[in-house]
Parts: C-alpha cells; structure tokens; sequence
C-alpha cells in the first residue's frame, strides 16, 4: 500500500513537470501558429481573388450562404469587393481519393465564373494525385460552368482531379441556384 | 565516457539497417531527402534530451513504474518539436503530419532509454543518444536521396536527372519505400560481410 502511494506521488510529480512545460511551451508557440494560418489564408484568398478588396472575416448568413451549405461542405465563405462587383471566395471540402480535399474557389456569382481556385490542403498520393496542385490544372477550372466532362483531368490522377472538378461544378451549380432564388 | 558509445551508432548498432528499429518513420516519410533529414533531426533532439534527463534522474526513478516514465518524458519532448515545426516550420509541419507525434512511438528512442540511458552516467547517454541519432539521420537521408532521386530526379529538390528521364512514381509510395530498405538492408549485409572476412 505505502509503494502505491510512493509510485503515484512520483509519476503525478514527473506528469505535472512536464504538463508545466508543455504549457509554456504551447503558450509561446501559438500566437505564432495562429499567425501563420491567418498569414496563409490571406494569401490563398488574394490569389484566388486577384486585386481585390477582401474582408478576412468569414460571413455566415444570406442566400448564397445557405444554398452552398445545402449543397456542398462547405467550410467558410468570404465577400470581397472588385472593380464595384462583389465577389466571393468559398472554401469547401471533397472527399479526394485519401482523404478529403480542402479547396478555395473563387468566384464571381453575377456571371457565374471562376477567378481562381487554390487546393489548400490534401493528403492525395505524392507525385500522383498531389499534381492537383500544379497551376497548369488549376488554371484551367477558371472561367464559366462548364459540364464535369469538359474540363481535363490529369493522367495518372483522374480520382483526385475529377474530385476537385466535382467540386467546383457543384459550387458553381448552387451558387446559380441561389442567383435563380434571389 | 567512452567515444566507442559514440561510434557504434554509426556502424556496429546503425539504427534501421543494423539495429531494425524505427521501420515506421523510415518507410513513411523517406520519399524526399529533406523530409529524411527533418525527421531524422527530429528525433535526434527527442532522443538526446530524453536520455540525458533520464540518465541524470536515473537513480531516482523507481524501476517498476520507469516505462510510463520514459513515455512522459519521451511524448513531452515529441509534442515540444511538433509545436515548434508548426510555429517556425509549417511547410515541413504539413509534410510530415502525423508522424511527428508518432515519434513517440518510436522503438528506437525507447530502447536507447531503456537499455542505455536508465544506467549510464549522463556522458555516455549523450555520446550513445547523439551517435544514434546521426546515425538514424542519416539512413532517412540516404534513403530519401534515392528515393527522391528515382522518384522526381531530384535530391534536396536540385535537378539531377532531367527531362528525357521519367520519374518512377513507384519509388514515392511506399512499396518504393519498402523496395529500396531491403535493397539497401542487403548491400549493408554484404559491405559488413566482406569487411568481416577481410579481418
């Protein structure tokens, strides 16, 4: 009984060192941590919404808010402004061939076009389905909805490209729907 | 302290190729040179810190509850490096994911603890900690190289094979991995062999 209560104040002791530690640690790091997130969005949201006004914060209500949550995962939508015309950048998830696939698409809903698309994170198989990445593939989704069959998936890729295609025809699809409604 | 702690990592006990611990890391995240080295760097630091803690604390640390003891100090260094990755290293952060906490799983690192760390004076656990380590660094980083080199042409991301050659995407995923351990598991075999016979 006396070694039972000896062993536990010892493992208690070397646990809260190093959950003292770990703290420290943690609290230095994550204003750091959150920065570079921040810093990346911002990034990714300037490039798929080439010079335009952006506002970082995300909106969360209005017609073309709730036809994309209906119709896609969607994960967050952000307003900006260009040339007077008010645009939008919708991130959204799809299921890619390992794991899901997070895209920005950005788009202008009065035509409906896409400025720019970005793959913010993916698990695809390196050197395969990672070449989702490259811009040459990634430049060519930008334009008008067309039908899934007309835009070109990437050899060797086809899972991991048509996913991406998938969604942004969907995306797009309700973003119409949502111009229709309004 | 005794320099041969420190040599054998580098040969007689080379982590992965002589001693076989640390397969998971070694096969999961060689497919390029830096990723090699990061991680191999990585553990190299959870490794030296671990043991020399251990083996400065070691007379105190009660032999029936030291395994959950090791764990604790062995995750608590893990989790420091993956906080410090994301806040400094995103890029390599994203890359390596999960296999930076998996770290702590590592047998590699809890057999250095465990059979030498937890009863050697503290200079011989970092000469032993640090000989591993460069020696676990640089298996992931040769490994890497061929990898990356057959798999993009490239090594450290500089072209060395261009464009009439076609990468071999095989060589990227694991079976790549898998393939070019035991190629090079034999060779390793085979060098020792033939210096054996030499003596």
């Amino acid at each position: 009984m006396k070694d039972i209560i000896r062993l536990s104040i010892i493992l208690g002791f070397v646990c809260s060192v190093s959950a003292f530690s770990l703290s420290f640690v943690y609290q230095h790091t994550k204003p750091i941590i959150e920065q570079n997130r921040e810093k990346e969005l911002r990034e990714s949201l300037s490039n798929v919404l080439p010079e335009t006004k952006i506002d970082y914060n995300p909106i969360t209500e209005g017609e073309l808010f709730d036809a994309l949550k209906a119709n896609v995962a969607l994960i967050a939508l952000y307003k900006g402004s260009k040339d007077g015309k008010t645009v939008y950048a919708a991130s959204v998830s799809v299921g890619g061939y390992q794991g899901a696939i997070r895209l920005l698409i950005g788009f202008d809903p009065a035509v409906p076009e896409v400025l720019g698309v970005r793959v913010l994170e993916q698990a695809e198989t390196p050197g395969l389905g990672s070449r989702i990445e490259e811009e040459d593939f990634l430049n060519k989704l930008k334009g008008r909805l067309r039908p899934q069959g007309k835009y070109d998936t990437i050899t060797g890729a086809t899972i991991s490209s048509s996913a991406v295609i998938g969604g942004i025809v969907r995306t797009m699809k309700a973003v119409l729907k949502a111009r229709r409604k309004g | 302290m005794n320099l041969k702690n420190f040599t054998k990592g580098l040969w007689t006990d080379l982590p992965v190729l002589r001693v076989l611990l640390g397969f998971c890391p070694t096969l999961a995240v060689t497919n390029k040179a830096a990723n090699g080295l990061t991680m191999g760097l990585a553990t190299t630091f959870v490794l030296l810190f671990s043991s020399s803690l251990i083996s400065i604390f070691r007379r105190w640390i009660p032999s029936r509850i030291r395994i959950p003891i090791f764990i604790v100090v062995i995750a608590s260094f893990v989790t420091i490096v993956d906080y410090t990755l994301a806040a400094y290293y995103r890029e390599m952060h994203k890359v390596l994911g999960i296999y930076v906490p998996l770290i702590v799983v590592n047998c590699l690192i809890l057999g250095r603890v465990e059979a030498f760390a937890s009863k050697r004076p503290l200079g011989d656990s970092i000469l032993d900690a640090l000989g591993m380590g460069i020696g676990f660094t640089l298996v992931l980083v040769v490994l890497g190289s061929i990898r990356e080199l057959f798999g993009f042409g490239t090594i450290f991301s500089h072209q060395i094979l261009a464009k009439p050659y076609e990468p071999m995407v095989i060589m990227i995923v694991p079976p790549g991995a898998l393939l070019s351990l035991g190629l090079l598991l034999g060779l390793m075999n085979l060098v020792s062999r033939r210096l054996e016979e030499r003596r």
